[in-house]
């Protein structure tokens, strides 16, 4: 695999330097750079190309959110991971909204941010479980969505338990003996059913419609 | 008799003399020098009626000036007391401007308040947060392989009272004033406010509203979380309840909040005098909202609460999934 090359996206100058030294130290890691806010890091990757970004959502002059959308909007396969304080579901929302492949909160342990980093750098979604849980426990207070969820066939619903997983189209492939491409046409239904837009959004429909255990 | 008169006419004139002095303090006096004059006309009056005595060839004339002198004081006497009832209008004005600028000061005491609370809960969360954050990474970043004995304990220990830490930091920022009632607005506060209660297990909470993607004034915002905040932990520590239902109903420009529980209550009337700071906590926010509250004793056990106030809607979010 080759060696990858991380932005860092926050305002916070120790801690992106605290981040910067551990992530340098790490064998896979080639380079990291450092963005203090939303417009440096969207002039920035004009000229570098980073195979991953950690964005922070709280941000002087343009917040994470916005820098998520406009980033896409020129590069529509950066991968970026939300890095947050915040854990709230709004939050979560807009970032998965914005198309972020995963998030994690800044409190995380060490081993925690590599398996992210991983995970999201060889195409899959990651999200820590502590707000995976949050959410499903926010939805049981929350009283049921007005609109019903939509019926799904039952290897459609496996193939959902496995997206939410987070493994890849060929994991799936290989764990349900099907063909990676069987598996391809699955997904691209289940996001056209629920109407959404990305497996993030996806995962969040089937936590909202009580599909899924976390 | 000529003593009893001559002694009522000093008492007039000195009558005369005191409502002519509170012409000085008080705005309207010209109510005062009416009343005044009626007065000296009185006092004229009884000088009259000792004329009769020396000369009693003038008594006719003396009727009709007494008379005229009856119609005069009559007149005098009505106006001075129309001016004074404007004079009590008047104070009235004062004293709603005086409630209305102790209004203002409140909302501003108040305001302040929630201002520095939320500039060292972010100074908190945003400023300290990220570099315990960053300690945690670092700590478990070490390769404990090759840390043994006491070192290793030692490391544990750091562990977990960094993780005290960062756990004690966002109570306490949170605590200060909630980021997202300021980011997201009243519904979500309350709602993650209410997942925490639900979370202890002890109140089962029913929550529904129709301002979700509503906001408000701040201070409308503010002042509304901490009394519903309030309202819980009465709950909480007074009520021995088990069922909370809360709903925020937005409806022409003004904000309809009932909340009820299943505990045992207290009486309404006794509410702000002995029920501690709480309830007059909140009192004294919805006088800054301008706000209504009732409490009513619900049989055959519960108490609910229903505030009103006007609230003008500050702006819509469109397009939440």
């Amino acid at each position: 695999m080759e060696k990858l090359n991380i932005l860092i996206v926050d305002d916070h100058k120790l801690f992106r330097e605290g981040l910067k030294i551990l992530l340098k130290n790490l064998d896979e890691i080639e380079e990291v750079w450092e963005a203090p806010d939303g417009e440096v890091f969207l002039n920035m990757i004009k000229t570098c190309h980073p195979d991953l970004v950690l964005m922070d959502i709280e941000m002087p002059k343009i917040n994470g959110i916005e820098a998520t959308i406009k980033a896409l909007e020129l590069f529509p396969d950066l991968k970026i991971l939300a890095l947050s304080m915040y854990g709230d579901e709004e939050y979560f929302q807009k970032m998965v909204d914005a198309g972020v492949c995963g998030f994690l909160l800044k409190n995380s342990e060490f081993s925690e941010v590599k398996k992210a980093i991983t995970t999201v750098v060889q195409g899959n979604n990651y999200f820590t479980e502590e707000i995976l849980y949050r959410l499903v426990n926010r939805f049981k207070t929350k009283p049921s969505q007005t609109e019903p969820p939509v019926t799904l066939s039952d290897r459609e619903l496996e193939v959902l338990m496995l997206i939410c997983k987070g493994l890849s189209n060929q994991e799936i492939a290989d764990q349900l003996f099907i063909s990676k491409r069987t598996v391809d046409h699955h997904r691209a239904s289940l996001l056209t059913k629920t109407n959404t837009r990305n497996a993030a959004s996806l995962v969040i429909y089937a936590i909202k419609h009580k599909m899924i255990e976390v | 008799m000529k003593a009893a008169l001559i002694i009522s006419i000093v008492f007039q004139l000195l009558a005369a003399f005191i409502a002519l002095g509170l012409t000085r303090h008080t705005k309207f006096n010209i109510s005062w020098i009416l009343i005044s004059i009626a007065f000296l006309l009185i006092a004229v009056r009884g000088i009259l009626d000792l004329v009769p005595f020396y000369y009693k060839e003038l008594q006719s004339e003396i009727y009709l000036i007494y008379r005229l002198l009856e119609i005069l004081i009559a007149v005098f006497l009505l106006a001075g007391v129309v001016f004074i009832k404007q004079l009590f209008k008047s104070l009235k004005r004062i004293d709603d401007i005086r409630r209305e600028s102790e209004n203002r000061v409140l909302q501003a005491i108040m305001h302040t308040e929630e201002k520095e609370r939320r500039q060292l809960a972010k100074d908190l969360h945003d400023g300290i947060g990220p570099i315990l954050s960053n300690i945690k990474m670092s700590v478990t970043a070490l390769d404990k392989s090759q840390i043994t004995g006491f070192n290793r304990t030692v490391i544990d220990n750091i562990s977990s009272l960094i993780n005290e830490s960062i756990t004690s930091l966002k109570y306490t920022s949170n605590n200060l004033s909630p980021h997202i009632l300021d980011s997201f607005g009243l519904a979500s506060a309350v709602s993650s406010f209410i997942e925490n209660i639900n979370r202890l297990g002890k109140i089962d909470v029913t929550f529904s509203s129709n301002i979700e993607n509503i906001r408000f004034e701040s201070q409308i915002e503010t002042n509304l979380y901490r009394i519903i905040c309030e309202l819980f932990q009465n709950t909480v520590k007074h009520a021995s309840a088990t069922n909370v239902s809360l709903l925020i109903h937005n409806h022409e420009n003004r904000l309809i909040i009932q909340y009820f529980d299943d505990g045992i209550g207290f009486n309404p009337k006794d509410a702000g005098q002995t029920s501690g700071m709480g309830i007059s906590n909140i009192h004294s926010r919805l006088i800054a909202l301008n706000g209504e509250i009732e409490f009513k004793k619900i049989m055959p056990k519960g108490m609910m609460t229903s505030i009103v106030i006007k609230a003008k809607t500050k702006s819509v979010l469109h397009g939440k999934t």
